[in-house]
């Protein structure tokens, strides 16, 4: 495929009826597009988000289907160096040093080489240059191999294998902004990750697997947090957690509420009317807040959610959260299992 | 993109200690078996040392121990993964690191041959030059075949212990004279430097041979090294 039919939309990478030679992606013939963009695909291990990057990348062997990257097989020449594949534990030659590493890189992509600094400074990890391999820890060595693969003129597929976790924590809270540069640049981004929260924060949309089936795609996780069945939660670090909990019990908006190691988590049914009646339990507590964050549903609610949303019931799920949401009789809420 | 390729197993070689340390203990054997044969004032030194320690274990060890420092100690697969994540084909990636393997083998196994064909040559023993040349020439050849022999091993198992599995092979079946050691680098190595054929089999069958097997084990290794 040309850089022209990519500009055209059509999907950079293209899966149907894809079915692997081993589990568990060797019974359901997986179909499915991703065009540029930041896109996760959201599962454990055993459902095979790993094991779906790897196919992509060409690296493991397909049993059945039709796989195109870029418009060819993922081990076409022409395509191979403009995939970049990072999994876990990623494949650096441990002899060499990390400057070494990434002039290798650039020469087998067939890009210009450019200074190890001005490769590894986007992730704040430009010390590493010259140390080797073998010495670094795996979540120095994590971030070395992403920084080769956002940073490569030449790559327009990157695959990320839980991009978020076991990272090198310098790298880590610049990856977000970089990956969404990449995209914006007109890179696919491919992301596997068994965290809902790591899906939510980095990726545009969501496609949910189970025991390598395609439970479904959700557009937003946030919209999708409406529809789980266990609502919508908030975590609160305030200054007198105990008021917050009597006052957010006597808000009917909440759900449920709990107080764990000094953090208040409230469930609601929507994302605004939680964060509404959470404010006004703190304006009447008159506590102050340190942190506030919404929860990301778990992985099995999402996996609920989408397949409802898949077959055709999302109206009720919109019922039930439209009955969650209307107003009740003030009673103290229940408290959250913990 | 060879050049490139070349840089990890070099590398590997030159900056792995481990790799060195079996280098250095097998290429000393076999210097001090011709040390000991040269003070033994033996007839036919070099062609006791050559047939016996330098054919039967030094080229085996020798190659066994650079094919296992070019490819970092586990399978040929493995050792070409990190190429491969750069967009390197696996099979040229596989193919460089074995071809790498065998000219070092083979290099390596070539001098010390010569070395030890002239510290511990003898006065039966053919005339000094020539017998470094056909010791040398062997030694090559037994060296590629070895490395070949061993690099197709470590595609075989998730740590590449096949290579250890076809190093006792070749030490079992090649020991005698039977049909088997024609498959075996060691019974061919052995006619070439002057001990008992495998099954009959001349010298320059031997030679041929010893060039076939290196050729047929390294297609075998990149052949199984290709696919994910």
């Amino acid at each position: 495929m040309s850089d022209a039919s990519d500009m055209s939309g059509e999907p950079v990478v293209a899966l149907r009826g894809l079915v692997s030679r081993t589990a568990p992606l060797s019974r359901a013939g997986l179909t499915i597009a991703w065009g540029v963009g930041l896109h996760a695909i959201v599962g454990t291990v055993a459902d095979g988000g790993p094991l779906l990057l790897a196919l992509v990348a060409g690296r493991e062997r397909v049993r059945a289907g039709e796989l195109r990257v870029l418009g060819h097989a993922p081990d076409d020449a022409s395509v191979r160096p403009q995939i970049a594949l990072v999994p876990v534990v990623p494949p650096l030659p441990e002899a060499m040093r990390v400057h070494e590493v990434l002039a290798l890189a650039a020469s087998l992509r067939g890009e210009p080489e450019r200074p190890a600094a001005e490769r590894l400074a986007p992730l704040g990890i430009e010390a590493l240059g010259p140390r080797a391999v073998r010495s670094l820890s795996l979540e120095e060595a994590r971030a070395v191999a992403m920084a080769e693969a956002i940073t490569s003129t030449r790559v327009r597929v990157l695959l990320l294998d839980e991009p978020l976790a076991g990272l090198d924590p310098r790298a880590a809270g610049r990856l977000p902004a970089l990956l969404r540069a990449r995209a914006s640049d007109g890179a696919a981004v491919l992301i596997a990750t068994a965290s809902v929260r790591d899906a939510g924060e980095l990726a545009d949309d969501h496609a949910v697997l189970q025991a390598g089936a395609l439970v479904g795609q959700a557009a937003s996780l946030d919209a999708l947090s409406a529809f789980t069945p266990a609502g919508i939660r908030m975590r609160v670090l305030a200054s007198d957690p105990q008021a917050l909990v009597a006052a957010l019990a006597r808000e009917p908006e909440i759900e449920a509420v709990a107080r764990r190691d000094g953090v208040v988590v409230a469930r609601g049914g929507s994302a605004r009317s939680l964060a509404q009646a959470v404010g006004r339990a703190v304006l009447e507590a008159g506590v102050e807040i340190v942190e506030m964050r919404l929860e990301p549903p778990s992985l099995d609610d999402t996996r609920l959610a989408v397949a409802g949303i898949a077959q055709g019931t999302f109206e009720a799920a919109r019922a039930r959260t439209a009955a969650s949401t209307a107003p009740r009789p003030s009673t103290r809420p229940p408290e959250i299992a913990s | 993109m060879i050049a490139a390729l070349a840089r990890v197993p070099v590398v590997r070689l030159a900056r792995t200690p481990r790799a060195w340390l079996p280098l250095a203990a097998w290429t000393m054997l076999g210097v001090a078996m011709a040390l000991l044969a040269r003070s033994e004032h033996a007839p036919n030194g070099a062609d006791h040392v050559l047939v016996g320690a330098f054919g039967a274990l030094v080229v085996p060890l020798l190659a066994y121990a650079i094919v296992g420092g070019a490819i970092g100690g586990g399978s040929l697969r493995a050792s070409v993964a990190p190429t491969v994540a750069f967009g390197a084909p696996p099979a040229r990636s596989a193919g460089v690191t074995v071809g790498f393997a065998v000219l070092v083998a083979a290099v390596l196994c070539a001098g010390l041959g010569a070395v030890l064909a002239a510290l511990a040559h003898g006065v039966d023993d053919p005339p000094l030059v020539r017998d470094i040349l056909v010791s040398a020439y062997a030694g090559a050849l037994g060296g590629a075949a070895y490395a070949a022999l061993f690099a197709m091993g470590a595609s075989f198992g998730r740590r590449g212990g096949g290579r250890t599995v076809l190093l006792v092979t070749d030490w079992l079946l090649g020991a005698n004279s039977t049909a088997l050691a024609l498959l075996t680098p060691r019974g061919h190595l052995r006619n070439v430097l002057g001990g008992a054929p495998p099954w009959g089999l001349g010298e320059r069958g031997s030679a041929i041979a010893l060039v076939a097997l290196a050729l047929v084990f390294a297609v075998a290794a990149v052949r199984r090294t290709r696919r994910p």
